[in-house]
């Protein structure tokens, strides 16, 4: 709402603008609800900000169907991801990169990495792992944070991964995975998830 | 003028109204002033106090029977918004910080030595330490082999396990919650109960220890 005719021009405060009649104006009824709006106005920039503050930048992605063939011995990436559970903050844009998770923020992430393969038929290796790797950290670094699985003699096998990585804005995380065993192979692997959770901005 | 009962916004007495424009611009200054506080509150919501450290140097390679080996210079900072400092192998939490609650881990990465035994135990021991209280028991120098494990009671330490698949090493993990207050410290240990002639295990350099701030104790 602007000023009336004859009004003088509103002041307004400093962080959150909120226009007050300029003394020695009259507190009119224009005035004052002027006020009332940029109080409104206000406190609805402090519900925002509690809000962004509490509710923390979040994603997962997982893939619902379909494996994938990973060789004997050899760290694959792993592709695929055609769900996304949720992204609060554009984490995700599996239509261009079906792998990976990309960071809109710098900060601490929090990620956890999962896969679940039900053979039957399948070959069951007696070791698998599960990485996170940050763009495009490979085995030995320490961006690739991997866990060690232990599945021998299981009829099925799954696992998960955590890592806590820090992020520049547009850096990727992927997972990767390697088995191990007395079958040739190739092993079906499938089922993953990947999820981030942003844990602090600089 | 008065001032409502929390936040101290100023208003007119009710014969006062000659001077509203004035109680007017006080109101708005009033609310005003306080937006820098609250949205301190939020911004140090979003900087959540947490660390990531990282090892630059391997451990020396232990045996079975060696003991447990610690991680060497965290001397590689990835992320500290935290207020706390690194010592060699420690983390010292802030000694002015209220008691909280931390949780903390370590991620371990393993190589191997000589000849490994395929399910062999290793392990990664998160060792605090209190101002008056010492070190945390570590109960041992190194599990017991696997076909006989027996856990120790835990007296403050967190423990994490790996089982040896001799593919070149196992990365270990390890987390838990710690209760801080005053000098508290914290560090991270390595052992393995392979008891073949040559085995050994060595915590290689970009092992890592993080911790994230839950909130006051």
């Amino acid at each position: 709402m602007g000023n009336q005719i004859g009004e003088r021009v509103s002041r307004q405060t400093p962080n959150r603008g909120i226009r007050y009649p300029d003394f020695p104006d009259l507190a009119t009824p224009q005035a004052m609800q002027r006020m009332a709006e940029d109080l409104d106005v206000a406190a609805t920039v402090t519900d925002g900000k509690r809000s962004a503050a509490i509710k923390r930048p979040r994603a997962r992605v997982h893939r619902s169907a379909g494996t994938q063939n990973i060789t004997k011995t050899t760290w694959t990436q792993l592709t695929g991801f055609n769900v996304v559970d949720y992204d609060t903050s554009g984490f995700a844009n599996l239509g261009v990169n079906n792998d990976r998770l990309t960071s809109p923020f710098a900060g601490l992430l929090l990620l956890k990495g999962s896969f679940d393969v039900p053979p039957p038929g399948g070959v069951d290796p007696d070791t698998a792992r599960l990485a996170i790797a940050k763009n495009g950290a490979t085995n030995g670094s320490a961006d690739f944070v991997q866990k060690p699985l232990w599945t021998h003699n299981s009829s099925s096998y799954d696992g998960d991964c955590t890592a806590l990585l820090s992020a520049a804005v547009n850096d990727f995380f992927v997972l990767w995975v390697y088995w191990n065993g007395t079958p040739a192979g190739p092993a079906t692997f499938g089922f993953q998830s990947l999820s981030v959770t942003l844990i602090a901005t600089p | 003028m008065l001032i409502t009962a929390n936040e101290g916004f100023p208003y007119p007495q009710a014969a006062d109204f000659a001077a509203l424009p004035v109680h007017m611009a006080n109101l708005a200054n009033g609310y005003d002033a306080k937006a820098p506080s609250w949205d301190s509150v939020f911004t140090a919501l979003a900087k959540n106090p947490s660390f990531v450290f990282r090892s630059s140097a391997d451990s020396s390679a232990i045996a079975f029977g060696a003991g447990a080996v610690n991680i060497q210079n965290l001397a590689t900072t990835i992320w500290n918004n935290s207020g706390v400092t690194i010592s060699g192998p420690f983390v010292l939490f802030p000694p002015a910080d209220v008691a909280a609650w931390w949780l903390v881990g370590c991620y371990l990465m393993v190589t191997n030595g000589g000849t490994v035994t395929t399910g062999r135990l290793n392990q990664a021991i998160i060792q605090p330490q209190w101002p008056g209280y010492g070190t945390a028991s570590i109960p041992g120098a190194q599990p017991a082999p696997v076909a006989a494990v027996t856990y120790p009671t835990p007296t403050g330490a967190i423990y994490g396990t790996s089982v040896e698949t001799n593919q070149g090493g196992e990365p270990i993990h390890a987390q838990g919650l710690v209760r801080t207050f005053g000098s508290t410290s914290i560090t991270a240990l390595m052992a393995h109960n392979d008891n073949g002639a040559s085995a050994t295990r060595t915590i290689k350099a970009g092992s890592a220890m993080w911790g994230i701030r839950l909130g006051n104790a």
